[in-house]
């Protein structure tokens, strides 16, 4: 799946990514933490939306979980299509950077 | 809240509904986060894959599948919306003008939907041809002969676009049939 992608979608998939690159977490684990980095507080619907997406695409996986609530863990596949979204929008980040300073 | 987890499709509900529930369980149900699930259902019906057919029987034999001809029912759909377009406009600018006498939209398009017989038939038969056209990518039918016993299935995959559709199209229908009874069986009947 193309993280690094200006797709709309990808955008909560992104950040699901980034919550689980700290370790394995339940939903509401992940909303709360993606509200607490990013400042942006994802619906359950377009959270599961995500999570099944990412998870048909292998980058991430479910744990198992004696009770409801199932942790989710990044996949190596994750774990790559991370840091290649997270090196994207650095570069774009130089990009902006300097033409700003340009300016 | 947990109610609306009944909106998504079943094989989602298997395998996150429970989850799900227990989200749910833990959030305070303000109207946005009840769009954000309804909104987040009808996605997941959009695009949840087309209903798996059911295996043959283990003895072998005869088996007929016509499921899985449209993997995606979205086009056929809209093309059914648009054909079904004039009769229903038709419908709702004779129902203006007859039922609550506002004339004006119906007498301007009058022209176009009078303009002679293959018009008038084109227009009645558009709710039929938009029912099939609809209908049939999401209609899967299947017969599985095993042994002495012949078993048929029919799958109905519930894609909201077709179904509305297909709904609209047979009530614009079952209007110009019953209008045509009530004009020609009936009529005919008080006249005589």
């Amino acid at each position: 799946m193309p993280i690094g992608s200006r797709d709309k979608r990808s955008e909560p998939a992104l950040l699901l990514l980034v919550s689980l690159a700290e370790g394995p977490k339940h939903g509401y684990a992940m909303m709360e933490d993606i509200e607490s980095f990013a400042g942006v507080r994802l619906g359950p619907g377009t959270l599961y939306g995500a999570l099944e997406r990412l998870e048909r695409d292998g980058l991430i996986e479910p744990m198992d979980s004696p009770e409801r609530r199932r942790p989710y863990r990044l996949t190596d596949s994750g774990a790559s299509a991370l840091r290649a979204g997270i090196s994207d929008m650095h570069r774009l980040a130089l990009t902006g950077r300097r033409r700003m300073l340009a300016r | 809240m947990k109610k609306l987890i009944r909106l998504y499709p079943a094989a989602w509900r298997l395998r996150y509904g429970l989850e799900f529930e227990a989200l749910l369980e833990q959030l305070p149900p303000a109207p946005g986060t009840i769009l954000n699930v309804i909104l987040g259902a009808l996605h997941a019906r959009m695009t949840a894959p087309p209903a798996q057919p059911m295996a043959a029987s283990a003895e072998g034999g005869l088996m007929l599948d016509f499921r899985h001809r449209f993997p995606n029912p979205t086009p056929p759909g809209l093309a059914a919306a648009l054909v079904l377009l004039p009769g229903a406009l038709f419908l709702v600018l004779s129902l203006l003008k007859y039922s609550l006498g506002v004339a004006g939209p119906f007498d301007a398009a009058a022209p176009f939907y009078l303009a002679g017989r293959p018009v008038e038939y084109l227009t009645f038969l558009t709710p039929f041809v938009a029912f099939v056209l609809a209908v049939l990518p999401v209609l899967g039918i299947g017969f599985d002969r095993s042994g002495q016993s012949l078993r048929g299935t029919l799958v109905v995959d519930a894609r909201p676009l077709n179904l509305a559709v297909a709904l609209v199209s047979a009530l614009v229908a079952a209007a110009f049939v019953g209008y045509l009874f009530l004009e020609n069986v009936l009529g005919r009947i008080h006249a005589t």
